[in-house]
């Protein structure tokens, strides 16, 4: 990988990266750190990353560090103690999503990142699984359950089904 | 697989993960138009999945890499100052011509000394060294006070038996009255009128002889408090002997060189800048008397730790 095409993936990838991990451990600085550390090392280990496969090491390398600074801080912070302003999110977010965003805070975190994963960066089930290290049927399983668990707090706070989109 | 009221949960999840081909996602829209009961359970599905949010990083700047031109520039920028630096350093160097020969001079040590000084407290100050050093003394002065008294029990015994052989071997007349035996030291008496014939007086040579060699015998037990008593009284004999008609020249000579070396040399101890001198060593006055001090303290408290 040049340099040029490193700068490239601080362009495309930051913020996804970023996004993925604040929106696991909700914590701004730890999300910047660990995002800074994952290009750190992609910049480490240009020489043998290739280019296409950038965005998936960087995830990689992001997702291996969050759940080092989970296993570290030894919690998940409760879903009310959320780092971002929550002014900020209530102009962004409808209630739905505000609803939706707390139910997947109460997911564990393998069954979060799924989540997140899927629906933020559209990674398939392979992708996912080459990231997260698990198998594509792991992934599988383990999405599906989230999704059912999902759909199961929605229903109770919500009664009547609204599309989040 | 096909879609059916036992597989459709799975197509609904792998519809909305966008897991299923264009074939599929028209075969499970197809299964909700045909079955409406089962859109409930899509449209809830749906609603799990979260929906795109911008959430920038601030910091891209300082992830990226200067470019390579930029870098180039800031190396050539280094390697132009470090040799400015280098240069500098050089017209620093040239400039200074270093320290005057006096200066120099006033750095070195003094060189009046004889031999090693001992600064006992220029070592470190922990008990085991001041110990060391005050038994070291006090092997130094022991022997110096062993040496002396052999000297002076030798030069004894030298006065004594050089009187002695004279007297009675070379028919020295002695000036001993033979009606006046000789009891003690003190009643030693010189007589230079009273030559006695040697044939007829032998007797009385050989009485005065055990005399006197008992005499000596005696001072060789004396204190060191009485050793100049003893030496008096040599050098008494030795003027006995000096006054006599004999020829003792050679014990004369003797006992001159005794007496220099017997000689002291009085020591101010309160002298602040004395200065002793032990083997190669000198020692400063007022050092050694803080050393001892020191040690003297130091067994002191010694002494009142045993007690506590």
């Amino acid at each position: 990988m040049t340099d040029k095409a490193y700068n490239e993936c601080v362009d495309n990838f930051a913020d996804g990266v970023y996004r993925f991990i604040v929106k696991n451990i909700r914590h701004t600085e730890d999300a910047q750190d660990i995002v800074q550390s994952a290009f750190e090392k992609l910049w480490l280990n240009r020489e043998q990353v290739i280019p296409e496969k950038a965005k998936s090491y960087l995830f990689t390398v992001a997702y291996h560090q969050m759940i080092d600074h989970i296993r570290k801080t030894n919690k998940m912070p409760l879903a009310d103690e959320t780092a971002i302003p929550h002014q900020q999110i209530a102009q962004q977010d409808s209630e739905l999503k505000q609803v939706l965003m707390r139910a997947v805070n109460e997911l564990n975190p393998t069954q979060k990142s799924l989540v997140l994963l899927k629906d933020y960066e559209g990674y398939s089930y392979q992708e996912i699984g080459e990231i997260m290290n698990l198998s594509e049927s792991q992934v599988k399983v383990y999405l599906h359950r989230a999704r059912l668990i999902l759909k199961n707090k929605l229903s109770a706070y919500a009664p009547t089904p609204i599309h989040a989109n | 697989m096909q879609i059916n009221a036992s597989t459709y949960e799975t197509f609904f999840l792998l519809y909305i993960d966008n897991e299923l081909s264009a074939n599929e996602r028209l075969e499970v829209d197809a299964f909700i138009a045909e079955n409406p009961s089962y859109a409930l359970l899509m449209e809830e599905l749906k609603a799990t999945v979260i929906a795109q949010e911008a959430i920038p990083y601030a910091f891209k700047a300082q992830l990226k890499q200067l470019p390579a031109n930029e870098l180039m520039e800031m190396e050539e920028l280094e390697e132009t100052w470090n040799q400015s630096f280098k240069n500098d350093i050089a017209e620093d160097m040239q400039a200074i011509k270093g320290l005057s020969n006096d200066f120099k001079e006033s750095l070195k040590k003094n060189k009046a000394s004889k031999g090693v000084i001992i600064r006992p407290f220029g070592f470190n100050q922990n008990k085991f060294t001041y110990a060391a050093v005050a038994a070291l003394m006090m092997v130094f002065f022991g022997y110096q006070q062993l040496t002396k008294s052999t000297e002076l029990n030798t030069t004894i015994a030298t006065v004594a038996n050089a009187t002695k052989p004279k007297a009675s071997t070379n028919d020295i007349e002695i000036t001993a009255t033979a009606n006046q035996p000789v009891q003690s030291k003190t009643q030693v008496t010189k007589t230079s009128e009273a030559q006695i014939a040697i044939a007829p007086q032998k007797e009385m040579i050989v009485k005065e002889s055990i005399v006197l060699n008992e005499s000596t015998n005696a001072q060789m037990q004396l204190n060191s408090t009485n050793i100049v008593a003893d030496i008096q009284l040599s050098s008494d004999l030795n003027t006995a002997a000096t006054n006599t008609s004999a020829s003792i020249n050679t014990d004369t000579e003797i006992t001159t060189e005794e007496k220099a070396a017997i000689s002291y040399e009085v020591i101010d101890t309160e002298d602040p800048n004395r200065t002793i001198y032990i083997a190669n060593f000198e020692i400063d006055g007022n050092r050694l008397r803080g050393l001892k001090r020191k040690v003297n303290s130091l067994f002191k408290n010694n002494k009142s730790d045993r007690n506590k």
